[in-house]
């Protein structure tokens, strides 16, 4: 009986027994199934991933200008290769990476661990170093990012740093559309966590190329526009220069020149200074440039009639016990006028019959003081302060291009809203993204207009400016066959609040062929040292870009001398 | 005493030869025969198939390599006819550099413009002196 008793107990007891690993089981393979075959998986198999390659950056004329080429770099790692076989992996490595076997050796030698011994090499050398099957060898495939142009375009374009991320420019700006995203691959490894063999290879997850770039910028015309920067920078001692080329009706820039530049391909050539894009990141006083948006105000505001005289005071004008110069003795004038002689007096009394909640509108409307929003991540906003900052001089100075800094991108934008019947267009790069097969992935349309000032204001500023290339400040800008609208302005540089003598910015800024211009440009000349005056410096510059870009894009003359 | 052990002998038996081995034996080769024949039957296109794809691998590897070197030419291509590279090399190409002086133009009226051109003087009629003295 007591056996029997006891063989029950040690029946139950093994039957319970039994459950508990039953349930274990049960809990271990179905309930927790993913948790331990996912921590089986990472014992047991390594991911990595493989970057797929770069998108382009191509030009309206289809000139690649930022591009990348598949190479390979080998390694070693002495601690991996016997010994004995030392000198064998060197003669046969040697032809392979281009350096001396002895060479070689010194570097297995030097090196405790993982290192590189050749970087940048053909594709074909992956073949030849898997033949040789020696461990602790082999190779890893990167990329070389190409500049085909130079130094043409460089800042728009930047660069990317030795991990192939983007640094400057578009590189930067659109780093996650260039570059795409990488494929992920799981591979068995051993219990030394190394990959013996890449047999078992899986997909984990595939990756997308890298898209391209279309953008707007013409190869051809940007050279123009550099060339021409070049010899003014040559001609005048210069500190730098900068340009904007841009189609009114779009707002697309066809050029965004800066002097100095630099090569992306080779930044050690370059100093930082030259690495700045002075088109967007420069904010400057724009000086005369300036007075069309006051007339613009004035007549958006009805306080002044076009057609009026203006009176510019014979020479001057006081406003509160400053008194401001005049460039000559001017009496009455038409506000044509006003704009042609660049008359301080005349556009001071103009804006001071504006009232400033009025003023700062327009302003603001033609974009002052806030970025363009063009594609480059180095873009400043300028420097303008509303009229809960201004003094009782602060309009007077406006008047004059004073107390506010624009870019040279932010004085095209505004140029191109009076060109453009009133309708401001933002600046812009991109015109579409492409795949590897060329096909458009993402078109950029161009956003609808902001109206900044009526259609009939902007037909009459547009007028008036042609005023100052026929007989005014700006006859160095003439084009041969165009008509051609625009304004000299000269300012001073200011440091440290107060204007420094001799250091000048030259502008001009202007649109042709009136009466539908077809481009906007801006040049901006900094501190001109032989000549300063925009009228000796940047109108001639304007003229000889407009004359060159005009003939090699076709344009219809609107007026000519007939043989 | 020695107790030994009981042996049985079975000599008298003769064991007679048994001819069906022939037929077992044809009857082995057939099947593995048929085995063979069924082996190869599936195997075959499996083995086509694998075969096919080391082309296609092998084809896909050489695509790859000439569209690296397609790629490599088209950049250096783009570095020898780049517009800073042609600009540079002006003279040796025998070219000279466009601008609005060197350009005619015809407009949509098909008048053909020369910018900078002086008009000819005989475009203008003179005058006769008679009426000119009225």
């Amino acid at each position: 009986m007591m056996n029997a008793a006891r063989l029950r107990w040690v029946g139950w007891a093994l039957a319970a027994w039994a459950c508990v690993v039953a349930l274990r089981l049960v809990q271990v393979q179905v309930v927790q199934h993913r948790t331990w075959e996912a921590g089986s998986a990472r014992q047991r198999e390594h991911p990595f991933e493989v970057e797929e390659p770069r998108g382009d950056i191509v030009s309206r004329d289809g000139r690649i200008l930022a591009g990348s080429l598949e190479r390979v770099a080998v390694y070693a790692n002495p601690r991996k290769i016997p010994h004995d076989s030392w000198s064998s992996v060197a003669t046969s490595l040697s032809p392979l990476v281009g350096l001396p076997a002895s060479t070689i050796m010194r570097q297995l030698r030097d090196h405790d661990g993982f290192f590189y011994l050749a970087k940048d090499l053909d594709p074909e050398i992956r073949d030849a170093v898997a033949k040789l099957q020696q461990r602790g060898v082999g190779t890893i495939r990167n990329e070389r990012r190409v500049y085909p142009h130079g130094s043409l375009a460089g800042p728009v374009v930047g660069f990317i740093n030795a991990e192939g991320d983007g640094q400057a420019g578009l590189e930067a700006f659109y780093d996650r559309t260039l570059r795409g995203l990488p494929s992920v691959y799981r591979v068995l490894q051993d219990g030394k966590k190394t990959t013996p063999t890449f047999i078992d290879l899986r997909l984990e997850s595939e990756g997308r190329p890298g898209q391209s770039l279309a953008i707007a910028l013409d190869c051809r015309v940007q050279e123009i526009v550099e060339q021409e920067l070049e010899r003014t920078v040559t001609e005048t001692g210069a500190k730098g220069a900068s340009a904007v080329v841009l189609d009114p009706s779009t707002g697309e820039l066809l050029a965004l020149a800066s002097v100095p530049s630099y090569d992306p391909g080779h930044l050690a050539q370059s100093g930082p200074q030259d690495r700045h894009d002075r088109g967007v990141e420069d904010a400057l006083e724009p000086g005369s440039t300036f007075k069309p948006f006051i007339v613009a105000a004035a007549i958006s505001a009805g306080v002044l009639d076009p057609s009026e005289m203006v009176d510019c005071s014979g020479g001057g004008v006081m406003i509160a016990n400053v008194f401001f110069h005049d460039h000559a003795r001017y009496g009455l004038l038409p506000v044509r006028e006003v704009l042609a002689k660049s008359s301080n007096a005349g556009a001071i009394r103009i804006a001071y019959r504006v009232g400033p909640g009025q003023l700062d509108d327009v302003i603001r409307r033609f974009g002052f003081g806030q970025p363009t929003g063009v594609e480059l991540p180095a873009e400043t906003r300028g420097i303008y302060r509303g009229p809960q900052s201004w003094s009782a001089l602060s309009r007077a100075g406006l008047a004059l291009g004073q107390e506010i800094s624009v870019t040279p991108l932010q004085l095209a934008q505004a140029y191109a809203a009076i060109a453009n019947g009133g309708l401001l267009m933002h600046p812009r790069l991109v015109r579409e993204t492409r795949d590897r097969s060329g096909a458009v992935v993402t078109p950029y349309k161009p956003q609808p207009g902001v109206r900044v000032i009526p259609a009939d204001v902007a037909a009459r500023l547009a007028t008036m400016l042609e005023g100052v290339v026929e007989e005014g400040t700006g006859k160095a800008a003439e084009v041969p066959g165009f008509t051609v609208a625009g304004k000299t302005g000269t300012a001073q540089r200011a440091f440290s609040g107060s204007y420094t003598a001799g250091r000048h910015v030259a502008w001009f800024a202007g649109f042709l062929p009136m009466p539908s211009p077809d481009l906007v440009i801006v040049v901006c000349v900094d501190e001109p040292v032989r000549q300063y005056w925009a009228a000796d410096v940047a109108a001639p510059v304007f003229g000889r870009i407009a004359a060159r870009t005009a003939i090699l894009l076709g344009l219809e003359p609107t007026s000519g001398v007939r043989v | 005493m020695k107790v030994g052990g009981y042996r049985p002998r079975n000599s008298w038996l003769r064991r007679q030869l048994d001819t069906r081995w022939r037929a077992w034996l044809i009857l082995c080769f057939a099947g593995a025969a048929v085995v063979s024949v069924l082996m190869t039957a599936f195997i075959a296109p499996r083995q086509s198939t694998v075969r096919m794809r080391y082309e296609i691998a092998e084809l896909q590897r050489a695509i790859d390599r000439l569209e690296g070197e397609q790629r490599r030419l088209l950049l250096d291509r783009e570095v020898l006819t780049s517009p800073p590279a042609l600009a540079a090399e002006l003279d040796s190409l025998g070219l000279a550099p466009l601008d609005g002086t060197r350009v005619a133009h015809l407009t949509p009226g098909g008048d053909l413009v020369t910018p900078g051109a002086k008009p000819t003087p005989t475009a203008t009629p003179r005058r006769p002196r008679r009426s000119a003295r009225r």
